[in-house]
């Protein structure tokens, strides 16, 4: 009986103290239920507003820092637009990294920590990928005025794959921040 | 056992620096191999695999719809300019319009853009994989994630294939915006935009056991657990 006791009250404690994954199995399903739910999420209307509202804000904030770079680029909502040649560039669902966004946040909720530490991960993790999308989008927007064949292989595969290999990095970086803090809290005891 | 031991367990963790660095190297490393094994796979794929995968796939394609009831063995064409023609067989028994026609299948066309993205998980996936280095896992997770990711390819562009026959059927009938259209739109997304990145990933985690113990359980923190239960209890 007291082993039973033991046991159950250890299991949690013994999941979030390290950040040593357990139970794969579980991590899998909270995972995909997580996704499934985030991206269901994205196709309502109110999210959508918000979304759209997000992309105009990586767009305000991708035209600021080229204006501040010494570049030229005009904003109007979601596009970006180059004065000199006219080349423009729509920021559109799935080009504003929230599909990257939703897998690393139901990763980082699937995955045994305490409640503070996701959010952590979470506040951590959506502004390094939002970080990077900016630089993506700047790079595309140079990129497509350079050449439209370089920008459709960039666009579509190669910004697309390194941003989803910098989601796992940073997955990973913050399973490690997990397995240290414990290990701390554990010295500390 | 853990009155003796767990002290100097504690020493080492708080002393020695070096199981992070060398975990950080080794992540460092990962990041720049997989990075570099990534821009050479999709330069390979781009100028040298991508025909005959899309041959592949177009066979695979039409095997899958010979499986699932298409009445001709052309349903799929590939034009001169490497677009597909498709024939879907569609169910329009739902629609009792009375004069209607009901329609039995659905032609409908899809640019080689579009197409190329359902070969563009597998060299992703080998550029991950890849990039953790080569060990004794990296064969058959190489084996078994291609066969995989094969697979699940040829089964998201079915259905594809069938949200894309059903949403052209959608526009024949005219009916309010509903769950339907909702979940065609969701689905497509997560067919074009999310899978086939993610996938890969999954793949490569799930089936290169080096690569599982690296994200899941780094070496320090697993036996620094170990020590830690018997005390706990």
């Amino acid at each position: 009986m007291k082993k039973t006791k033991l046991s159950k009250r250890r299991s949690p404690d013994a999941r979030c103290y390290s950040g040593v994954l357990t139970k794969p199995r579980i991590f899998l399903a909270v995972f995909t239920g997580c996704c499934l739910a985030g991206f269901a999420l994205l196709f309502s209307p109110a999210v959508e507003i918000a979304v759209l509202k997000l992309s105009h804000g990586l767009v305000d904030v991708s035209g600021y820092l080229i204006s501040l770079c010494g570049g030229h680029a005009m904003t109007e909502g979601s596009v970006l637009r180059s004065p000199s040649n006219g080349f423009a560039i729509e920021m559109k669902n799935g080009c504003n990294g929230i599909n990257v966004t939703v897998l690393l946040c139901s990763a980082i909720l699937a995955f045994p920590a305490s409640w503070l530490q996701k959010a952590q991960g979470l506040l951590i993790g959506v502004l390094a990928i939002q970080t990077i999308n900016v630089v993506r989008f700047i790079s595309l927007f140079y990129i497509g005025q350079y050449n439209q064949t370089c920008f459709d292989f960039a666009h579509n595969y190669l910004w697309e794959s390194l941003i989803m290999l910098d989601a796992l990095i940073i997955f990973r970086l913050w399973v490690s921040m997990v397995s240290r803090q414990r290990a701390g809290a554990y010295v500390r005891q | 056992m853990s009155g003796s031991s767990a002290p100097r367990q504690r020493v080492g963790l708080a002393a020695d620096p070096a199981p992070t660095s060398l975990r950080s190297k080794a992540l460092n490393s990962f990041f720049l191999r997989g990075s570099f094994w990534l821009i050479a796979m999709l330069v390979l794929w781009a100028f040298g695999l991508q025909t005959p995968m899309l041959w592949l796939l177009r066979i695979s394609e039409e095997i899958t719809l010979q499986f699932a009831g298409t009445d001709s063995r052309n349903s799929i064409m590939e034009e001169p300019s490497g677009d597909w023609t498709c024939r879907i067989l569609v169910d329009d028994r739902g629609i009792e319009e009375i004069g209607a026609q009901n329609i039995s299948s659905i032609d409908f066309s899809i640019q080689k853009a579009d197409v190329i993205l359902f070969t563009f998980s597998l060299p992703f996936f080998w550029s991950i994989v890849l990039g953790k280095g080569f060990d004794r896992f990296t064969l058959p997770a190489l084996v078994w994630g291609t066969l995989s990711i094969a697979i699940a390819e040829v089964l998201l562009l079915f259905i594809f294939l069938k949200i894309t026959a059903y949403g052209a059927l959608a526009q024949l009938h005219p009916s309010p915006a509903g769950l339907a259209k909702w979940l065609r739109d969701l689905s497509t997304y997560l067919i074009v935009s999310v899978i086939p990145f993610a996938l890969p990933i999954i793949a490569a985690v799930g089936f290169h056991a080096g690569l599982k113990q690296q994200f899941f359980h780094p070496p320090r923190d697993s036996g620094f657990l170990k020590k830690s239960v018997p005390r706990a209890g």
